[in-house]
């Protein structure tokens, strides 16, 4: 929405007094209903305002497996840098890529693989100066707690009637799912047994509600519902492309100071500790 | 069958087989609220229409609730028979059934007590059972609104999406109905295929309404 011209106009002083002057004059041309209109889109669109002109709030799009990781992240990042606000946007990294693609005003994406950060690089939208590999991850195969039939390796899934994975266009543990499965040669066989999930956290839900007999999620989201779930095997890593997640300052930026302060917190000793903390790998070589 | 007809072919099917559902226990339904008088009938009237305020995920949520393999009725089932509704095609047709009731239920339920009450009492009056009153007298009169409500109907059996994807999931040559194919494109950036679904999709729900309006005859 482009009609807020600046602060300065949008204050609420300025917006009451405006909003009064309009209605006298309206009253005045004995139009009524077309004064109550006036009054209500000029507080309507100028209640955006405030918060869009705000140079203080950092809006971040970030994998969905990433949720409690950078939720608390933010908090701590908050805490640091008194004044400055941390909105989050957590979806599959798909998903966030096309937003962005699309225009979205994104200041830092946080994706679950280089596949996404490379689309939205394609399109010219990122700094590479400033695209960092800051967490990795594993890949696991978990069952429903209250499942009847217990399966032991990777191997078993044959056995599985409904296996849940990730979207593989859209979720990139459902491209590593996938990979792990070719590897093994259960892709083929398996694929009628596939349930796609449109997020990782919508694949661990699957199971832990019972709804599937199985399902590959990454180790830290089992991490989350040890409750519900149990854990089957680990994905030998060499049979899927390492899990390794980017996080970019984005080029359309208008923060683009703040957003740096943020992936510089991701990428510090704090930030790490806040990863580990939630299970996930540090990267071994800096990038 | 490529992934596109796939999913128009499936979009089609359940909307049909839950149109026709939706068109035997709606007129049902109407019937039963139109012309009877019982205990708990406006709780009844409030409990069907609420699909139609509710927000198709809180739909959702109630099937998952009550038909996953966990829930309340669907976890009995796939006990007895070792089958569960979702995941399945009929996980969309019972989500379409769902959010299409009231429709249906709501214009027939005006289009019968539209019905002039003297042509009732006349056929009652000249030997007609209540069955026969009402198939060859309530009915046949009211036929203009039952149309109204099963094109209602197929429309918001057709566009389901919210409700479906929670209890159908999105599984690309089972479940994934043109709303969901679309909604699966677009966030992966494939906007050639999403183009072509909603084209296709638009053209074939504007022939339907066409035909079906020509035939009503308004």
């Amino acid at each position: 929405m482009s009609f807020c011209p600046s602060g300065r106009i949008a204050n609420p002083s300025f917006v009451v007094s405006s909003a009064r002057a309009a209605r006298s004059f309206v009253f005045a041309a004995q139009r009524r209903g077309l004064a109550f209109l006036l009054v209500a889109l000029l507080l309507v669109f100028s209640s955006g305002c405030k918060s869009r002109s705000a140079k203080n709030v950092l809006l971040v799009s970030a994998a969905m497996s990433l949720r409690d990781a950078f939720t608390e992240a933010g908090r701590r990042f908050e805490r640091r840098h008194p004044g400055k606000r941390v909105r989050f946007n957590f979806a599959s990294s798909g998903t966030l890529a096309t937003q962005i693609i699309r225009g979205a005003p994104v200041d830092v994406f946080a994706s679950a693989s280089q596949h996404h950060m490379n689309r939205v690089a394609r399109k010219g939208l990122v700094l590479p100066k400033h695209r960092h590999d800051f967490a990795r991850n594993t890949l696991v195969v978990i069952q429903p707690r209250n499942h009847g039939r217990r399966l032991r390796t990777v191997e078993d899934l044959r056995m599985a009637g409904k296996i849940a994975i990730g979207n593989p266009r859209t979720v990139p543990a459902g491209r590593y799912a996938r990979a792990m499965l070719k590897h093994h040669k259960l892709w083929s066989p398996l694929r009628k047994h596939l349930v796609y999930g449109e997020h990782i956290r919508q694949v661990l839900d699957y199971v832990a509600r019972n709804e599937v007999d199985a399902g590959l999620v990454y180790g830290t989201d089992y991490r989350l519902r040890k409750k519900d779930v149990v854990l089957v095997a680990s994905a030998a890593p060499q049979s899927h492309p390492p899990i390794i997640y980017p996080v970019s300052v984005l080029k359309e930026t208008r923060k683009r100071k703040l957003a740096l302060l943020f992936v510089q917190f991701l990428l510090s000793a704090e930030g790490r500790r806040i990863l580990e903390k939630h299970g996930f790998q540090p990267v071994r070589a800096a990038r | 069958m490529s992934t596109t007809s796939f999913s128009v072919y499936l979009s089609f099917k359940v909307a049909l087989v839950a149109t026709s559902m939706v068109v035997l226990v709606g007129t049902a339904l109407a019937w039963l609220l139109a012309r009877r008088r019982f205990w708990g009938r406006t709780l009844l009237d409030v409990m069907l229409t609420l699909p139609l305020v509710l927000p198709p995920t809180v739909t959702g949520y109630y099937l998952i609730v009550l038909f996953g393999r966990n829930g309340a009725l669907g976890k009995p089932i796939y006990e007895l028979t070792g089958w569960t509704v979702m995941f399945t095609w009929w996980a969309a047709v019972l989500a379409s059934f769902i959010v299409a009731l009231p429709l249906m239920i709501k214009t027939a339920r005006a289009a019968m007590e539209a019905v002039d009450k003297r042509y009732l009492e006349a056929a009652t009056m000249l030997g007609y059972s209540e069955r026969e009153t009402t198939f060859r007298v309530l009915l046949p009169l009211s036929r203009r609104g039952l149309i109204a409500g099963a094109v209602l109907a197929f429309a918001r059996a057709l566009g389901e999406f919210g409700a479906t994807l929670m209890v159908a999931g999105n599984i690309p040559g089972k479940t994934d109905t043109v709303p969901i194919a679309i909604y699966s494109a677009a966030g992966s950036g494939d906007w050639s295929q999403a183009n072509t679904l909603v084209l296709l999709f638009t053209g074939l729900s504007a022939l339907i309404l066409y035909v079906t309006v020509k035939l009503v005859g308004r």
